[in-house]
């Protein structure tokens, strides 16, 4: 296809509004998936959140075991 | 072999008189019996005539109208012009498709406004904005016709499903590997639980062996 001294060419559309119709649902679509993107990235930080409640937990846990490792292979200082 | 088609030659010898008697008639059983016998037919006396009145006339709206010069008062048919004689098929030139839209439909050019020049840098602009002139001629043509789209956005339209749809394999893939980090993270956190239930179990031993001696 191509345009002869600068004139216009056009290509006809068959089924035009169905064409529109299926472009107004794909945009929904889109929209939907921005908002479960949305929903994912809110999981996620609160997951970071929780995971790095969950480390502070097990350090403390930690930092508890080597005391009490102390404690117990040490009794004459404890004493 | 000419003898063979001997049979399909006609006799001409035989004349009229040698013809021939045609068959006599079908016997006609019941009815033909006794003609003879059938009952004469009664004699009128009074003759059936037409009525003495007079017959009203035919009002011809035509003849009233026109007169008897009536159809020579009518307009003629139209001359039609002269044509060139056809053309042999041979003598024809062949029939080019035309390029640009034909101009039996007019309902575009009604319709569609002449679309402005896109700018060579608004090609990712374009996804939302591509039909937003088309759905203005859409309701600005109320009978349904035929919808045209200029071929440089036609092309355009078809470079961007083609990103799209390149794109769409992308977030499949993407979806992919989530699926399998989600599933990665739940073995090792039923893991984690397993080990924390193991070191519960041990800690309530350690527990109970410090604190037997009370």
């Amino acid at each position: 296809m191509q345009q002869r001294n600068g004139m216009p060419v056009f290509v006809k559309v068959d089924e035009y509004k169905e064409i529109l119709d299926v472009l107004d649902m794909i945009k929904s679509k889109v929209g939907e998936i921005k908002e479960t993107l949305g929903s994912m990235n809110a999981m996620r930080n609160e997951e970071d959140a929780e995971l790095a409640a969950w480390n502070s937990t097990i350090s403390e846990i930690e930092k508890k075991i080597e005391n009490l490792d102390k404690i117990m292979f040490e009794p004459e200082q404890a004493w | 072999m000419v003898g063979f088609f001997k049979f399909l030659k006609r006799d001409r010898k035989k004349e009229l008189d040698e013809l021939d008697l045609p068959p006599e008639p079908p016997s006609t059983g019941d009815f033909g019996g006794d003609l003879s016998e059938l009952p004469e037919f009664p004699d009128f006396q009074e003759k059936i005539s037409a009525p003495k009145g007079e017959m009203p006339g035919f009002d011809l709206i035509e003849q009233k109208e026109l007169g008897k010069d009536g159809f020579q008062q009518l307009p003629g048919f139209p001359e039609l012009e002269e044509k060139s004689e056809i053309m042999p098929a041979s003598a024809q030139q062949p029939y080019e498709l035309p390029m640009s839209m034909p101009e039996a439909a007019p309902a575009p050019k009604e319709a569609l406004q002449e679309p402005k020049e896109m700018p060579s840098d608004a090609y990712p602009k374009m996804e939302s904005g591509l039909f937003s002139h088309e759905k203005m001629a859409s309701k600005e043509r109320p009978g349904g016709k035929m919808a045209y789209i200029r071929i440089d956005r036609f092309k355009a339209t078809l470079g961007n499903i083609n990103t799209i749809r390149s794109d769409l394999r992308k977030s499949e893939e993407t979806i992919t590997k989530l699926e399998g980090i989600n599933s990665a993270k739940d073995r090792s956190s039923g893991r984690v639980k397993v080990q924390l239930e193991d070191l519960q179990k041990k800690l309530i031993f350690i527990d109970k062996t410090l604190f037997k001696g009370d």
